[in-house]
């Protein structure tokens, strides 16, 4: 599935979001992208089984356990896990979801059998972008990642 | 007891520990502080502090274009115009702050009083120099 701008615009419309494996490291890439998002106000709930609060937010083991319910999550899990999460997300009724992929390369969130699930349950997926990319005044180095994925044709259009 | 609100974004985490350095100092001085981040922030809950004490990370190119970054922006013109305030500026940065504090000042020039203190920080610490500089600005209100 080829991930376009519009998905992603409605995606960043959305305003109450869960950010599945969010470290309670707080230099961990996961647990900057979860402070950003609620730096940007958005009402970003952290989803971690392994924590009950993090940074003084209560945080949940499983998607489904967010009350009241959120309209859209980012992973950023391992493949591995993502398949549980987006069978966890389709229980909670969520239906838009993002599967982290950085500039580091690898697979990041993304796993084929978690995109072809979405794909079957009618779940709008970003698989594979880096959400930094694509927030409003990003620094400089999301930028040039993103004029990176434009150059080679990868970028969203 | 007088208050201070201290308003941080923070991308990486190091102006959140500025901000909370600087929230032990004025505890330490008798000053009740509040650490917020822009997303946390109700902004009409800042008519009635003594001192607000505002912060960004340096964005920009190296040596240049130094600004404070869209998500601190669009707080700052969300603020409402007030006149109580002692207001303060505060950043962390790599190599240089530039024209960080001016850009900052402007975006805030409409609604509230002149800054009266700019602090800067490489690592998140409060410096001999920037605990001095808290003290006069704390000082007389």
């Amino acid at each position: 599935m080829v991930t376009t701008r519009r998905q992603i615009d409605e995606f960043w419309g959305l305003k109450r979001l869960a950010v599945v494996g969010v470290s309670r490291d707080p230099k961990h890439f996961s647990n900057t992208i979860w402070q950003e998002l609620r730096q940007r106000r958005y009402e970003a709930v952290p989803v971690n089984p392994n924590a009950t609060e993090i940074d003084g937010q209560r945080c949940y083991a499983r998607v489904q356990d967010i009350q009241p319910p959120v309209e859209g999550v980012v992973i950023m899990t391992p493949p591995q896990a993502t398949e549980q999460v987006v069978h966890d997300c389709v229980d909670a009724g969520v239906t838009n979801v993002w599967m982290h992929r950085g500039a580091g390369g690898g697979p990041g969130a993304v796993s084929a059998a978690a995109v072809a699930y979405c794909d079957a349950h009618d779940v709008n997926v970003v698989a594979g972008q880096c959400p930094y990319m694509f927030l409003p005044g990003t620094p400089f180095f999301h930028g040039l990642h993103g004029f990176v994925k434009k150059v080679t044709g990868s970028y969203p259009k | 007891m007088r208050r201070a609100v201290i308003v941080y974004r923070s991308r990486t985490g190091t102006t959140r520990r500025l901000a909370e350095e600087i929230g032990r100092f004025l505890a330490s001085r008798d000053i009740e502080p509040r650490v917020v981040s822009v997303g946390d922030c109700d902004v009409h809950a800042l008519r009635d502090v003594d001192f607000l004490l505002l912060g960004c990370w340096t964005s920009g190119l190296m040596i240049v274009r130094q600004h404070p970054d869209q998500p601190w922006v669009d707080f700052a013109r969300a603020i409402p115009a007030m006149t109580g305030p002692k207001v303060g500026l505060f950043t962390t940065y790599k190599l240089a702050t530039g024209s960080m504090f001016a850009r900052m000042a402007n975006h805030l020039a409409d609604r509230l009083p002149a800054p009266r203190l700019e602090l800067k920080s490489r690592s998140g610490g409060l410096t001999v120099a920037n605990r001095r500089a808290l003290e006069q600005f704390i000082a007389g209100a």
